[in-house]
């Protein structure tokens, strides 16, 4: 499925800003399933300087330095991608999850040492017994993992409510895990920590989701602003699988993936430092639309 | 059969009975190489090395080795405790250990460049990415497939111990900063002074050559394109604990110290705000923790490093030593995979060992340290400034409950067998005992290799938590290491490198913006400080005298009036009878803590420590010292008239002194300018303000202001004799206000003022704001319609009303000046924040 993504965040300051840097997770990268034909960076003010850098997770970040004073600062992308994520096979049929665990940790030598990064504890997701307590339904001794990491991902999107305010960025996972209720990001959190809970490897996953869904379908959750969800290791065999707690998807053709990290703090879209300033109020607008949709 | 209650407690640390003695033989004898020191110490004149420890002490303290000392608001850091007793390492001891630490220098060196580049050791299955990626101070931004395979690690310092076979051990490597080598200098300098006989006796290894070489070594680390490269050392400043080790580091490797605040990225690269714009900076030896050292991609909330040095990094324009993330190697938990790695990376079996360690990430060894866990201490892996556990000393319940932590998640602890280190004799009130020591070590890369410092710094830890302790400050009590030399010559085991040749330079060179500002201000607060010493102690005279005249009164009138003009007594007081305990309460309470005179103390003290490596070093000691125990008289004397006396009299000699030393010490740079500036500016002010207060008084008390002035502007024996005796206002003004050649005059400061601004760099029209001609014919002209008045005392209404005018408007034009320097020279930038806590799916 080929797609137009346009993604405009805009800061609003209180006083006049002399200098800004910032650091973009803004361009999609390029993968197997997902070609990226055209990506733009543009600003205002004009950045005087700008660099591309891939980081560790093989991320595209875009550096930029702005010199001019300014009260707004307007950045916006602007990619055409084409992305078709490959069907999963026979989540059944997938390794039992103990195993897949054990090979995770194999004695202190994993052999998929990638994934083995993606174990442990990250800055947004600490480790809670609630995190394996609120898994274990879904993971059976023995169950095929896929399988299992599919339920879960049910089970979040029928537990939790979507609410856009009753969380924000620092909003802890254990609260969300007590309240039931959040955003695409803290679904994304929740499920990560449970699976980390068991020993199993998942990743952070930022994106986009179609804006408008197909027809005689129901919308989308988390289309208005960057998406998130989830990558599950199922073993060499199957690898990374991609599950969407928000809408209680397997990945396909409905999203765009622009970067994965550990958590939200890895790929967040737009970080920065301002000198001045003072106050700030920010906006996002995101259109993911297909092109054949395009009027 | 009753159960005697086990005593649960570590082994002891100090275990006379199976230690290695560095000193003694097991027959008792003691080793020939320790025989020449003891008869040094025994033949000490006077009480020996009782007398020598308090020397020693002194003159740590008169250096400023402090931990901690400006963060304490009471300024009183934590002096370390010095033992005179070296620790002594024979020559061919010692080439055992140097080749094993080059070698594991090497190694970790090969290590931090494949971790932060192809992480080839992860996939083969040499290195746990249990080690790495949960690691804190593995830090991705700084990840670099293109990562040099060598370099990284530019200082090391490893912490060694000797075990009862005599063979020494690595405790623990320090990566990330390699700290405590600043330390080590200071102690030998001071053992040097202190016990210049004891070095007499054999040859010991100088420290100054490693200096040298890591001077060069730094140099080295700059582009090739760069001719003359600015290298600098980035400290926390003076809050933090080491703040004394990065000064004196700084200036034993030629360094300019700058804070975060003093740095700036333009185009690019990292660049230094100075007098003359920008600098650009081409090596950075950090003291800031990696994680501090970029807002940007690092720690957002840290103000400690600069925007941008990852990237300034990343494009070769600038090096830091050691590389952003070289912490990531300070985990114990590696010990176990370094033979294995050794043979990986380098093809040679590790030469030193570290001190049995386990990490429980490995069924085998969480099975070992379960087994037997008493004789562990155990550690979470990446908990770098946490305390041990020694779960000898716990009790069954809180020991299973560490055990069953540890079955759950093995991989996040390490196990450190306790191990029982050698022992030293340490001098103590009993006589020379023999206690535990540990002798931390330091190395540097010179672009080829690794070169050892032939010396260290010992600690003697008296438990096992002091032993495991990172941070140098709970260490303990501190010792030199010897490392002698093998053919008696003195001989430096480093290869002395070819000396940069350095082209003459002059003064005016590179000037910080934020040392140009410390300096401005210090030489404000140094003056004020006298100024205000001055006004308190001339109305202490007058109080002493007990019963008061009415000339007594009149002055005293006038000089609260003045206390109250620079905020010394507060209002209800100077309007207070002369003669009321209102006015001599406030007097002896002004000097008080929280008063403003203290705070100007505080200030002294802590912008004097901040601009320390631009000071002469007696200046210094100035500050230090004689600041130091004229505060201490002060808080004795508080309340107490005589004694306060006393103690500001010590004040005004400081300053003085501080004077003095200023203008014979210090080269006429920009520098030296700007403390001169600020102390004119005071001054200024003040003999407007304060010696000539006064005369802004209605009516003026013609007699008492007249003496007033004379003695504030301490110029009564000039008076004296140019005049003899009778008091005039004409003479007297022109003496206190226009008189070029008097230094306290006001006309002084303000021509010292404008020959400072003249010679400035980049003046703007801002620093015009001087009238200094047209005040200076003002100023002669008001005495001169005085003296062509009548000579009598009451009818110079007119040229009082000027000459008050003109105080005020002279007043003014100092403060203008005072903020205009500030606009010009001092960047006060906006604070900066963080942005980014936007995130996914936020409506707004």
């Amino acid at each position: 499925m080929l797609y137009e993504l346009s993604h405009r965040t805009s800061y609003s300051y209180a006083s006049p800003v002399d200098l800004a840097w910032h650091a973009l997770h803004l361009k999609a990268r390029a993968l197997p399933h997902q070609k990226v034909l055209s990506s733009e960076i543009i600003s205002a003010p004009r950045a005087s300087e700008i660099r591309e850098s891939v980081d560790h997770f093989g991320n595209l970040v875009t550096y930029l330095a702005i010199k001019e004073t300014h009260d707004n600062f307007i950045v916006e992308v602007r990619s055409r991608v084409d992305v078709a994520f490959p069907a999963i096979g026979d989540a059944a049929a997938s390794p039992a999850w103990e195993s897949v665990r054990d090979a995770l940790w194999n004695d202190g030598f994993p052999h998929a040492v990638e994934a083995s990064e993606f174990v442990h504890r990250s800055p947004l997701i600490a480790g809670h017994p609630e995190l394996l307590d609120y898994a274990l339904p879904s993971f059976a001794p023995g169950r095929p993992i896929a399988e299992a990491a599919i339920d879960l991902t049910h089970r979040i999107k029928a537990d939790f409510a979507y609410d856009p305010d009753a969380t924000d960025i620092s909003t802890p996972l254990l609260q969300v895990l007590k309240l039931r209720r959040g955003v695409c990001q803290d679904f994304a959190h929740v499920q990560i920590g449970c699976l980390r809970s068991l020993g199993l490897s998942a990743r952070y996953v930022s994106g986009y989701i179609r804006t408008r869904p197909r027809p005689g379908q129901e919308a989308l959750r988390g289309a208005d602003a960057s998406h998130a969800w989830v990558s599950v290791w199922c073993g060499e065999a199957m690898g990374w699988i991609d599950v969407d707690p928000t809408n209680d998807l397997v990945v396909s053709d409905q999203h765009v993936l622009i970067a994965w990290g550990r958590d939200f703090s890895d790929v967040s879209p737009v970080r920065g430092v301002i000198l001045g300033g003072g106050h700030h109020t920010f906006g996002v607008a995101v259109d993911l639309k297909p092109v054949d949709d395009a009027a | 059969m009753s159960t005697v209650p086990e005593e649960r407690a570590a082994p002891a640390l100090a275990d006379l009975a199976t230690a290695f003695d560095e000193m003694v033989t097991g027959q008792g004898a003691v080793r020939p190489h320790w025989q020449s020191l003891l008869s040094a110490v025994n033949s000490l004149p006077g009480t020996g090395l009782a007398e020598r420890t308090e020397n020693a002490s002194r003159l740590l303290a008169e250096d400023g080795a402090l931990y901690n000392a400006y963060a304490d608001p009471r300024g009183l850091g934590q002096q370390w405790q010095f033992d005179l007793l070296p620790v002594i390492i024979q020559a061919h001891e010692w080439a055992i250990v140097e080749a094993g630490l080059t070698q594991r220098a090497r190694l970790l060196d090969a290590l931090l460049s494949d971790i932060y580049g192809r992480q080839r050791l992860l996939r083969d299955g040499l290195l746990p990415p249990a080690l790495v990626f949960p690691n804190p101070e593995f830090l991705r931004p700084c990840r670099d497939p293109d990562m040099p395979p060598v370099g990284m690690l530019q200082c090391y310092a490893a912490d060694l111990v000797r075990l009862p076979d005599g063979g020494w051990s690595v405790l623990a490597d320090r990566t990330q900063l390699a700290a405590g080598v600043g330390y080590a200098l200071e102690n030998r300098r001071v053992l040097a002074r202190t016990m210049p006989e004891a070095f007499r006796t054999q040859p010991v290894n100088p420290l100054r050559p490693f200096f040298d070489l890591w001077q060069n070594a730094l140099q080295s680390l700059a582009a090739p394109t760069r001719n003359s490269p600015h290298m600098a050392l980035l400290t926390p400043g003076p809050e933090h604990d080491a703040y004394f080790e990065h000064v004196y580091l700084a200036r034993a490797l030629g360094l300019t110290s700058v804070e975060g605040a003093d740095l700036a990225l333009r185009d690019g690269r990292v660049a230094m705000k100075t007098l003359d714009g920008l600098k650009p900076v081409d090596v950075l030896l950090r003291r800031v923790e990696s994680g501090l050292c970029d807002p940007l991609e690092l720690d957002s909330a840290s103000t400690d490093g600069v925007v941008g040095m990852l990237q300034s990094v990343r494009s070769g324009q600038l090096a830091v030593a050691n590389g952003i993330g070289s912490g990531v190697l300070e985990t114990p938990a590696l010990a176990p995979f370094l033979p294995g790695l050794c043979r990986a990376l380098l093809g040679e079996e590790l030469l030193l060992p570290a001190v049995p360690t386990l990490w429980c990430g490995q069924a085998v060894a969480l099975e070992e340290v379960l087994h037997d866990i008493g004789s562990f201490a155990i550690r979470r892996c990446f908990a770098r400034l946490e305390e041990p556990v020694f779960p000898a000393s716990l009790d069954q319940a809180a020991q299973a409950e560490l055990v069953d932590r540890m079955r759950r998640q093995p991989h996040a602890y390490v196990a450190q067998r306790l191990v029982t280190p050698s022992v030293a004799p340490t001098w103590t009130s009993k006589g020379l005992m023999p206690n535990p020591v540990i002798v931390r070590t330091f190395l540097v890369r010179d672009g080829q290799d690794y070169h050892a410092m032939p010396g260290g710094h010992a600690r003697v830890p008296s438990t096992h938590h002091e032993f495991f302790r990172a941070p140098l400050r709970h260490h303990g009590i501190g010792k030199d290491v010897w490392v002698l030399s093998e053919d008696g010559s003195r001989s430096v085991s480093v290869g002395a490198p070819a000396p940069q040749r350095l082209a003459p330079e002059r003064a005016g060179a590179v000037l910080p913006s934020r040392a140009a500002d410390n300096l401005f201000w210090l030489g404000r607060y140094v003056e004020r400080l006298d100024n205000g010493s001055r006004l308190l102690r001339a109305a202490l005279w007058r109080l002493a005298t007990g019963t008061l005249g009415p000339r007594d009164m009149a002055e005293l009138r006038a000089i609260a009036h003045s206390l109250e003009h620079f905020s010394l007594i507060d209002t209800a007081a100077a309007q207070a009878p002369p003669d009321s305990r209102v006015l001599a309460q406030a007097l002896t309470q002004a000097a008080g803590p929280e008063q403003p005179l203290h705070d100007t103390f505080r200030a002294i003290q802590r912008i004097g420590a901040t601009v320390r490596d631009r000071l002469s070093g007696d200046m210094w000691q100035a500050i230090n010292q004689m600041l130091g125990d004229a505060r201490r008289r002060l808080d004795y004397g508080f309340g107490d008239i005589d004694r306060l006396i006393t103690a500001l009299d010590d004040l005004i000699r400081f300053s003085a002194t501080f004077s003095g030393l200023a203008s014979e010490n210090m080269t006429r740079g920009p520098g030296w300018r700007f403390l001169d500036i600020g102390r004119r500016i005071e001054r200024g002010v003040f003999v407007g303000q304060g010696a000539l207060g006064a005369f802004m008084l209605q009516p003026v008390a013609w007699e008492p202001a007249m003496r007033l002035a004379l003695e504030l502007c301490d110029s009564t024996i000039t008076y004296r004799s140019r005049y003899l005796a009778a008091l005039q206002p004409a003479p007297v003004l022109d003496l206190v206000l226009a008189d070029d050649s008097n230094p306290r005059s006001l006309s002084f400061q303000l021509r010292r003022l404008d020959e400072h601004l003249e010679a400035l760099p980049n003046r703007t029209g801002d620093l015009t704001v001087l009238p200094v001609a047209e005040i200076a014919n003002d100023l002669n002209a008001v005495v001169r319609l005085f003296e062509r008045g009548d000579a009598g005392k009451h009818s110079e209404g007119a040229p009082l009303a000027m000459l008050q005018d003109l105080l005020d408007e002279s007043a003014h034009s100092l403060r203008s000046l005072s903020n205009a320097i500030t606009r010009t020279y001092f960047t006060h930038v906006p604070a900066a924040q963080a942005l980014g806590s936007q995130r996914a799916a936020q409506k707004r």
